[in-house]
This record gives structure tokens, sequence and C-alpha cells, in this order.
């Protein structure tokens, strides 16, 4: 089993769709509605790296972001949206980079393993 | 008509459309009238400013009709002047539309066609209402002060003369009379210094009787000097000399003051020369009895000499004929019964005087004896005369009292005069003091009947600011109560009544910067009251201070009025303004909530589409990569992919609904018979499957509650408010969906459905908001997502419905929505409902 990556998105289809993506990859995968399950998920173990969609319910994105890096100390985070001012997002929950949705799938995979081979 | 369109300048050429371009640009009023019946047939934006009348109600009227022009002489005299100069200018009053009146500045010419003959009048009113009213205060102003000033003066005149006079009562020599009237005058006058002269029987010239301050020489009038003479019944007995610094001369009235002065000098002179020749006959009097007859016979002046008993020893005629005899000589032989029969005696207040309190007798009986003012009645006819009496003593060598000197001067003309300086201050004071005119001007009236006439009429005109009235006054008593109950009868008589009672009647016109408001009369019931050109005098001063203080009320009320209609119009300016930041402020929120939206609503359709982009990819990526298709991986793959764009499409509807929403626009429901319990069981379920913190219940009474439904927006309001209870209760707890059956009025029957959560609720005081659009809680705002429209869409398709929801919720306890949806909906047949 490769590293484990974290995916948290409200969306059920795009997060099915990230989820075998990256299966297919060969990385050990984790999934997450909302902001409170993506932290109860990295509590159980350690993530390699965090897909985080910014606009959340119940905790956004930004919150989420604050309480892994508070945790966990440097987690490469790769934010994900669907409104505008992406990159200003990005900044400010600190990922490495950012994909705006709707997005290629080739680019998301290769996002990843940069972010993992380059911590 | 073609005609019509044109510009003032008439023929349609581009310079002329230019010109009428120009003319609609200008703040004047400009306005073109036919010359021959004055209807309007150009009428520019200005002009429509000014009155509030549009060209379109304009053309076609008669300007002066239009307008209800007032012209400062009369309409004739404008167009006269026009056709003579061809041109016209001045100020006219014009109504606007809205009933108010303003003042232009006009300025009016004839337009000539080619061969001279006059076509059209070019009109052009500049508004210079503020102006005149700004004028109009500021006449008012220098008015009343003028008013208060002479009213001031004529009052300090007034006291001057009484000091002076009293004073000059005690003055016995005319030395002392000399010293008196100098002091007072010089001083009075700012004069650099002064003499009085008089001029001794036989001699070529006056001789000093005193002088005060520069000696002046006998180099005669100069032109800083006045001079005065003192005059009594026709003599001249003297003059009074002043002499002023640099070339200063007097004013009129200051002049009028001195000559009344000299006349008080000239009087008091004459007394003084009377008793030194009553004192220096003393000693040889029954000697020369016949002498002294001769000197005090030809005197203006009443004198009778007492002896020490109190006896009257001497009268001259005019003593006599005060007290009712033809002679001195009657008077001296008549007993002291029949003396007192033929008068009678009143103090200065008209109260019944004792010959006892004449000074004469005062002075036999050794007291004090000051001067004093009577009356003396005749009891034939009623007719009174005022006097001053001035008793002197006369003591032999040893100081023995030997006679008594009385004189007594008639004062009736100059009581007369003094009464009328009075009555004008006080109907000054009266005018400039109150508020209301009319008022003013019925003291005046009163005024005027207590001191000058039996009776006093104020008739004002009308139109200038005033309704035509009769405002009058009429001396209580007797004599005037034939005329008192003729008037009393009504106005329509007046003139009858005044015609059959009054002897006498003087009138003059109430005229003030050239306008007349009407006349005021003064009248007289009696022969005994003189209305002669001294009354005459007064009535037209009276009549000219009562017209000025009408035209300054009128001038007053009018710039007053003006000031208030321009504080209506500054008010409702301020309001407008208002109204409208707050319709900025209302668009604005407006604008700021739908860029939100828009940026909510990009987020929401963005979403489904980068689902469907995702397993499209990722299916594709699959069937790259495997040798073997594999057909049920394909299969759920495509089965997502149309679950999603199903979505997508319901999002799609969702928003034109919105769109439809915020147009106003009904929507149009797609009805067919849904059942309630299966529908709110079926979005449970799929919500239920989202969450792991949330327990989702549905309570049914009934198994099935179908109605003639538009099942795919219910399912959306249903699943917004399952949604929202999810989303705030964020700790996660019970969400219960009740859905039930209940009878409403009427037999009508309702399906209902209760969504209660357990999560932070809603604050009281937005409850009633927050089924407006955009609108969302103040607890929530900033915190968690959302657009803030599923609820004024959940209205707004429940609505349609013929449905309601409604909400109660307590904060940190958790909210309830009620759905309430009718059963048999108006308009659906109950066929299609229970299919």
């Amino acid at each position: 089993m490769g590293p484990r990556v974290l995916v948290v998105d409200d969306d059920p289809d795009m997060r099915l769709a990230m989820h075998e993506v990256l299966i297919d990859e060969g990385l050990d995968v984790e999934v997450a509605a909302d902001g409170r399950e993506a932290l109860d998920r990295a509590r159980t173990r350690r993530p390699a790296l965090v897909i985080l969609d910014i606009t959340l319910p119940v905790l956004d994105g930004f919150t989420v972001a604050d309480e892994l890096r508070l945790r966990f100390g440097l987690v490469p985070i790769l934010a994900v949206t669907a409104d505008g001012r992406a990159a200003y997002k990005a900044r400010r929950v600190g990922a490495y980079a950012y994909l705006r949705k709707p997005f290629e799938l080739e680019t998301l995979v290769s996002l990843v393993k940069r972010g993992l081979a380059d911590p | 008509m073609a005609t019509d369109e044109r510009g003032p300048a008439g023929d349609g050429t581009p310079d002329a459309a230019r010109l009428s371009e120009l003319l609609e640009l200008t703040q004047d009023a400009i306005l073109v009238r036919e010359v021959a019946t004055s209807v309007v047939t150009y009428w520019n934006r200005g002009a429509q400013r000014l009155y509030g009348w549009t060209r379109e109600q304009a053309r076609g009227r008669v300007t002066h009709e239009l307008l209800a022009t007032r012209f400062p002489v009369s309409r004739e005299a404008v167009d006269a002047s026009l056709v003579q100069d061809g041109f016209w200018e001045g100020e006219l009053i014009h109504r606007r539309r809205d009933g108010s009146h303003v003042v232009v500045a006009s300025r009016q010419a004839i337009q000539r066609d080619a061969s001279g003959t006059p076509q059209a009048i070019l009109e052009i009113n500049t508004d210079i209402t503020e102006r005149k009213a700004a004028e109009a205060e500021h006449l008012r102003l220098a008015a009343e002060q003028r008013a208060r000033q002479l009213a001031e003066r004529a009052l300090d005149r007034l006291a001057r003369l009484q000091r002076l006079t009293g004073a000059l009562s005690q003055a016995l020599t005319p030395a002392e009379v000399g010293s008196l009237v100098i002091e007072h005058v010089v001083s009075a006058f700012g004069a650099r210094g002064g003499a009085v002269r008089a001029v001794a029987p036989g001699s070529n010239g006056p001789r000093g009787l005193a002088a005060r301050g520069e000696a002046l020489g006998d180099n005669g009038p100069a032109a800083d000097t006045a001079v005065v003479p003192l005059i009594v019944d026709g003599r001249v007995l003297g003059e009074i000399v002043l002499r002023f610094d640099g070339g200063r001369t007097l004013e009129r009235e200051d002049r009028e003051l001195l000559e009344v002065l000299a006349s008080q000098c000239a009087q008091a002179l004459e007394r003084a020369r009377l008793y030194e020749l009553a004192v220096s006959a003393h000693e040889d009097l029954r000697r020369s009895r016949d002498q002294l007859a001769a000197i005090l016979g030809g005197v203006a002046e009443g004198v009778t000499v007492q002896d020490a008993q109190g006896k009257l020893v001497y009268a001259n005629d005019v003593a006599a004929r005060l007290c009712g005899f033809e002679s001195g000589e009657a008077l001296l032989g008549a007993t002291g019964e029949e003396v007192l029969r033929r008068f009678s005696l009143f103090d200065e207040d008209g109260r019944p005087l004792s010959t006892e309190h004449l000074p004469g007798r005062q002075l036999l009986r050794g007291l004090e004896a000051p001067e004093l003012v009577i009356q003396v009645g005749d009891p034939l006819t009623g007719a009174c005369r005022w006097s001053i009496v001035n008793s002197a003593v006369v003591r032999d060598a040893e100081g023995q009292l030997q006679l008594v000197v009385n004189i007594f001067r008639d004062i009736t003309e100059r009581k007369r005069q003094t009464d009328v300086a009075a009555l004008l201050a006080a109907a000054s004071r009266a005018l400039s003091e109150t508020l209301d005119p009319l008022a003013g001007v019925q003291r005046v009236a009163d005024l005027a009947v207590v001191s000058v006439a039996d009776y006093c009429a104020v008739d004002l005109l009308g139109g200038v600011g005033y309704s035509a009235q009769r405002v009058c006054s009429i001396r209580p008593g007797e004599e005037t109560r034939a005329l008192a109950d003729a008037l009393g009868t009504g106005d329509p008589v007046a003139g009858e009544a005044e015609a059959a009672h009054l002897v006498a009647r003087l009138s003059a016109p109430l005229r003030a910067r050239g306008q007349t408001f009407g006349t005021l009369s003064l009248g007289a019931v009696s022969a005994g009251r003189r209305l002669g050109p001294a009354e005459q005098t007064l009535v037209e001063d009276l009549a000219a201070r009562t017209a000025l203080a009408l035209d300054n009320a009128r001038l007053y009320r009018e710039a007053h009025e003006h000031a208030e209609h321009q504080a209506t119009l500054n008010a409702a300016l301020r309001e407008t303004i208002a109204e409208r930041d707050r319709a900025l402020e209302d668009l604005r929120q407006a604008l700021r909530t739908r860029d939100e939206f828009l940026a909510s609503a990009s987020h929401d359709l963005k979403n489904p589409l980068a689902s469907i982009k995702a397993t499209a990819q990722l299916l594709r990526r699959r069937l790259d990569r495997a040798e073997t298709v594999d057909v049920a991986r394909l299969m759920e793959g495509l089965r997502r992919l149309d679950a999603i764009a199903t979505r997508a499409a319901g999002l799609v509807e969702e928003l034109l609904d919105l769109a439809r929403m915020q147009m106003g626009r009904p929507l149009d429901l797609e009805r067919a018979p849904t059942d309630l319990v299966a529908l709110v069981r079926e979005i449970a379920a799929e919500q239920q499957q989202g969450t792991e913190r949330h327990v989702l219940a549905v309570e049914a009474d009934e198994p099935a509650v179908v109605g003639a439904w538009d099942a795919g927006r219910l399912a959306r309001v249903l699943t917004n408010l399952v949604d929202n209870a999810l989303k705030y209760s964020p700790g996660g707890g019970r969400v219960s969906i009740a859905v039930r059956r209940a009878a409403g009025d009427s037999g009508q029957e309702w399906a209902t459905v209760d969504v209660r959560d357990e999560g932070m609720g809603i604050p009281s005081a937005e409850l009633d908001r927050i089924f407006d659009r955009f609108h969302r809680a103040s607890n929530v705002e900033g915190r968690i997502s959302g657009t803030g429209i599923g609820l004024a869409s959940a209205r707004h398709i429940l609505e349609s419905h013929g449905g309601s929801i409604s909400v109660s919720s307590q904060e940190g306890m958790g909210s309830v929505f009620t759905v309430r949806l009718p059963l048999q909906a108006a308009g659906v047949d109950a066929e299609g409902a229970s299919t």
C-alpha cells in the first residue's frame, strides 16, 4: 500500500471519482464529506497528503487546514475549489498547489505525485 | 398644428432650431403669445419649471388668464406701451399651477414681420420672488425704525415742553424768564451760544435779557444763527437767538419745537410784564385805577386782583368773560353766589374744583401756590375752555400782604395741540407694538375719540392684502348715542348714519408707497367740538401712519409666507433626498446580495459539472488501462453520470425558478398525484446517507397523503428544509419529519409537514425576515455557507400551490418549520388528484 491520501469533498460523486482514480494509482485513500469528519479521519491516522475542498459544510477548508497543521505540522495540502479567487484561497490554506473545478483527473494525479515526492 | 412646433424664431431653419434649443436651456421662463389674443404659442422649459404648466397645457391658453397676471397698472397700459415702444419692462405677479404666487421681472417685446406688422409678443420672465421678499423685509424694518424714531421724538418733544412750561410758571421777572429759556434751548439744541432779547417799548432795538455761551455780536442774522421771534397776540416782544457751530442749521422738527418754546417764552414774558405792572401800580392803585384798567384791559390774559381779605377789587374784561360776565364792571358788581352760578370749575382731569383751590386763595392763606391748570365750563353751552392760573402776592414795604394778582391764560388751543401730539405719538406706538395691524388700527380709532373727535372710522377698500371692512370707534356718552345706534344697524347705512348725525367730518386717504388702502375719517356730533384746519392735518398725519403700518404688516406677512413656503419646499426636498438615499441603499444591498447569490450559484453549478467530468475521465482511464471491459463497472459509472446530470438539471430548474421569483412571475407548476409520505421517506433516506451524526426520523399518521402537487419542486422544498435542519445542527442530534392530514375551515383539508431539529435556532428578532430573499440569520452569516435563497424559494413554491410555510424557533434550542399544502387545490379537479 502506498502513502496515505485524505480526500475531503462534500460532493459524493466527486469524492468517489477522486477516490477511485487515486486507488488506481496505488495510493492508500480515505474520504471525508465535511470538515469535522476530515479531522476525525486524520486523527485516526496521519495522512501524507490532503486533497481539500475549501467550501465545506460544518467546518470550512480554512479551519480544517489550520487544525491539521496544528496537530500534524507540515502536511502538504492540494486545495480544490469551485468558486473564484482560487489562488487567493489556496494561499490562505497554505496549499502547495490548487485545482479549480472542473479539472482533469490527469492533473490531479500528477499534482498529488509531486506533493508526495517533494514534501 | 405644424406652426405650434416652431420655436420663437419662427421659420424652422437650422439657425432657428439652434436658437430654440438655447431658449430651452435658459433658466428664465420664455413664452410667446399672439398679439391680438394673448394666446400662448411657445412655452420653454424654464416656463414649465417656473409655472408648473407643461408646454402642452399652456399652449392655446390666454397668458394672463393662465397665470392670473397682476399688472402694476393695467394690462391695457402694458399693451399700449408695447404697441408704442415695441418693448415693455416691469414687474408682474403670476400664479403658479400649484396656486402659489411668484414675482417676475418681465421683459416683453413685439416681433414684427418684414412688412412691420406685429406678429407676436416675446416675454422673458425672471423669477425675482426671493429678491422682492428680501426687499420688502428691508423696507419693513426701515419703516418700523422710522416710526419708532417718530414716536420717540414726539414723546421727547412733549417731555421738553412740559419741563420748560413747569419752570416758566415759577418765573416772575423777564430776566428770570430769559435765563430759564436760554439755558434750556442752548443745551436742548446743542447750540454754541444764544440769547433772549426783549424789545423795550419805545426803544429802537432789543435789549438782552439773558445770554449764554459765546457772546453774540450785533451783526444781525448770519448763516450759523437761528432767530425766532417772541410773539404774543400779534405783538413782538423780543427774540431768541441761537448760534451754531460750522453753519449747522435746524431741522424742520427742531425748528417747530423751537417755535413752540418761543411761544411759551413770549407768554411767560408777557405774564412777568403784567406782574411788574400790577406791582408798580400798587402804590397809587386808588388814584390811578383807570390807568391800570387802561393797561390791563388791552391784554389777552384774564387779570384779577384780590385784596388781603380775598375780595375781588379788579377784573379785566377777559377775566370777566371767562366767568360768564360781559365786562369787568359787571363781574365786580355781582354777588359771590351769582358769580358761582355763572360757570363751573374743573381740574385738569375734569373733576369739579372748588374756588378755594385756586392759587390766589391758597396764597391768601399763606400756602404755596404753584401754577394750576383748570377747565372753566359754560353751564349753558357745556363748552369748556382750558386755562392756566398763575397768582402772585404784592406786599408793602413792611412785607404785609397787600394784594393777590391772578393771571388766567387761555390754553385751550395749546392744550389741543399737545393732545394732538400725544395722540400721534400714542398712535405710532400702538401701530408699531401690535403684530395684528387691524388691532393697531382699532387702537388708533379708540385713541382718536378720546382726545380729538367724537367718531373715528377706518374704511379699508380690500384687495391690497386686506379684505374690505370698517374699523370704527365712537366716544361713549349721551351725545353720540344716536350715532352709535344708527351705525349699529349695519354697514350699508353707515354713510347715511354719518350724514344724519355728524355735524362735521374730515377724511384722508390711507396711502403708503403708492398703495391706497382706504380712508380714515374723524367726525363730530356737536358744534362744541371743532374740526378745523388743525384737525385736517391731524387726520392726514394719522392716515399716513396707519397706512404705513398696514403696508408694513402686509409686506411682513408676505415675506413671512414666502419664507414658510420656502421652508415647506425645503422640507419636501429633504424628504425626497432622504427617500432617494434609502432607495439607493436598498438598491446597493440588492446588488450586493445578488452578487453573492451569483457567486454561490456558480459554485453550486460547477460542482455537478466537475463530478460529471471526473466520472467520465475515470471511466475512460479504466477503459484505456483494462484489456477487458468490466461491463458492470461501466454500467455503474454511466448510471452515476446520469444521476449527476439529473441533479444538475434540477439545480438549473431551481435557478430558473429563482429568476422567475425575482421577476415576480408565477411558477408553471407540474401538478400530478403525489404521495407526501413516500416523498418525505425518500428524502429522509437520501439525507441520512450523508450524515452519521444525525438521526432522521419520519412520523406519519397515515400510510399515504396524496395531493395534486408538483413533486419535483416539493422534493426541493423538503430537501432544503431537511438539509437546513442538518446544516444548522452541526453538533448532530435528532431531526424529525412529521406528515399529517389536518381539517381546516369550510371543509378544506390540509396536508402538513413539520421538520423539527435540535440545532442552534434562529434569533427571534429575525424570524419575520428569514423567508425574505437573500436574508440570512445573523448567527450563521459568515460561519455556514448558504445562498439565502432556499427559504424564499420554498415559500414561493408553497404559495404557488395555495399553501404556506411558517417557522417557530428558540435560539439554542432548535427550530420547527411547518409546511401546509391544500389537499384539493383550487383549480385542480378532484379526479386528477385521486388518480
